[in-house]
């Protein structure tokens, strides 16, 4: 009584990954139905596995499984239409069967096969009573229609389980490439430069995408430069564009540079690279030069992105920086620099549109909010600066956020 | 919280000038959305002149100003003259900010 295909049956099965499920209300409303169409006390959805029968739904039998042999179900999935036995007592197929022969004494079986899409017989939709009883063409009609229906029910429950694990394969498989090209595009540690200390953060909105911010500290004959940056846009097309232009200001601040002159090179290149022309990056690039003394001198120029803030040792916050155009979309763009004396104990911190949005909220448009933050930790260390903004990001990051402070140690 | 709109682009279209009242948040969720439906407005007008209106914009970003750099580009390309609607708020503050106030025309 072993089906022909029986190692594929059994694949199927397993593949359908319904064995030794928790009970579940569609399939109980179809045994039950299928019982009271029938007219009968008992009706089952069971699943044949390798050596038992198990049973997805059991209405009017208190019984969750038994064993294949001597299962009349195992007969049932031979057959690819109705196997019926009305008085299984004297038919010859089941007499001798111990569940018509014993204590059960069952008089009467219609079983129908659970066939897949593919032509296994998963197991069967079937009736039965302990009488012997005729049944209608109709009523076999009815119980193979239900039959369907479970199967139907099965090959939707494959196909949904089959999205959802495709999906979570597939956002697993973006997030991996979405954290390792991002991690390719920020610097791994933060250098060491004599008599300044780094903090910096990042948090990404969406961790199947790239975000399009991005920080770096290049240390410098002089000092080091220091950049945060924003390029607009997510994904490969933003990663991209980011990775181009942390490379060339990497390779400009090797010597002879101001910041201003930086991102004159910058926008130049961008907009002659062949990047797609219509993207560019927002950034704010600083020259922090330690001094002989225990200060350093600051130079900022800005490419159409916030101003950054200097937060004195005393508590006071000030923004640095002119007004200056995006970098990347026009060629006769002109930067222009803004200098302050940091002494020490001074911080100066660098940020992105979205670690102001995620402070201060979308409806804010200055950096109030960031000052508030920023004046009860003056003086501080670069990391508890850092902390204290982190602190102050709402939960709700809805863009990138990245900010980055270097502090006069 | 800030109270989300739902962004959207009305066209009004005369012979004098082709109107577009952009409302909402105007991110990277709906910069594609601005930029379609202006390029085939400006594609379609025979209209000298496009507004685009934002002054019921509650939010934009670097995206949403990628839009208006590419339809600023568009019309150009098309000989059409592109004015935006701006007052101080989010669109301002960002134009001012990203330093390209001056690389556009206002109504």
């Amino acid at each position: 009584m072993i089906p022909a295909n029986e190692a594929q049956r059994l694949a199927a099965v397993r593949r359908y990954d319904v064995l030794d499920t928790p009970p579940d209300g569609a399939f109980e409303r179809i045994t039950a139905l299928a019982a009271r169409l029938l007219d009968v006390p008992i009706s089952i959805v069971s699943i044949v596995d390798t050596d038992r029968i198990w049973f997805k739904s059991h209405h009017g039998l208190d019984v969750e499984q038994i064993d294949r042999e001597p299962g009349l179900c195992a007969s049932a999935i031979l057959h690819d239409g109705p196997w019926l036995v009305t008085d299984a007592k004297s038919d010859p197929r089941t007499l001798a069967n111990p569940l018509v022969a014993g204590d059960f004494g069952l008089g009467f079986y219609a079983g129908v096969p659970l066939t897949t899409h593919d032509g296994y017989n998963l197991g069967t939709l079937c009736v039965i009573d302990q009488h012997a009883r005729e049944v209608s063409e109709e009523q076999v009609a009815n119980l193979s229609d239900l039959a369907a229906l479970v199967m139907d029910e099965l090959e939707l429950r494959l196909s949904a389980r089959t999205t959802v694990n495709l999906e979570a394969e597939l956002r697993r498989g973006a997030e991996d490439v979405a954290s390792t090209l991002q991690q390719s595009l920020l610097p791994p540690t933060l250098p060491d430069v004599k008599g300044l200390e780094f903090a910096a953060r990042y948090h990404v909105a969406n961790r199947e995408q790239v975000g399009g911010d991005f920080y770096d500290v290049i240390p410098t004959d002089a000092g080091c430069a220091v950049v945060v940056g924003d390029a607009c846009g997510k994904g490969t097309m933003a990663a991209a564009l980011t990775g181009t232009a942390r490379w060339t200001l990497r390779t400009v601040v090797l010597r002879d540079w101001t910041p201003a002159d930086a991102l004159t090179r910058l926008n130049d290149v961008l907009i002659r690279s062949g990047h797609d022309p219509e993207r560019y990056v927002t950034l704010a690039l600083a020259a922090i030069r330690p001094t002989d003394g225990d200060g350093a001198e600051l130079t900022v120029a800005l490419g159409g992105h916030p101003r950054p803030l200097i937060v004195r040792e005393d508590g006071r916050v000030e923004a640095i920086g002119s007004v200056a155009p995006i970098v990347g979309w026009q060629a006769d763009a002109a930067f222009t620099e803004s200098a302050a004396s940091l002494s020490s104990g001074d911080a100066l911190l660098m940020f992105t549109d979205g670690a102001l949005e995620a402070v201060a909220g979308r409806s804010e448009t200055d950096d109030t909010a960031l000052r508030a933050v920023l004046g009860p930790v003056a003086g501080r260390s670069a990391d508890e600066i850092a902390d204290a903004l982190d602190a102050a990001l709402g939960s709700d990051i809805r863009d990138d956020a990245a900010f980055l402070v270097a502090r006069v140690s | 919280m800030t109270q989300e709109l739902p962004f959207g682009v009305a066209v009004h279209n005369d012979d004098n000038c082709l109107r577009l009242d952009v409302s909402g948040e105007l991110d990277i969720a709906f910069e594609q959305d601005l930029v379609e439906r202006a390029r085939d407005a400006i594609a379609a007008t025979k209209a000298p002149t496009v507004v685009i209106d934002l002054r019921r914009v509650s939010f934009i970003d670097s995206s949403g100003l990628r839009a208006l750099l590419v339809c600023r580009d568009t019309a150009k390309e098309r000989g059409v003259a592109l004015l935006l609607a701006v007052e101080d708020g989010p669109v301002g503050r960002l134009l001012e900010v990203a330093g390209v106030r001056d690389w556009f025309d206002y109504e």
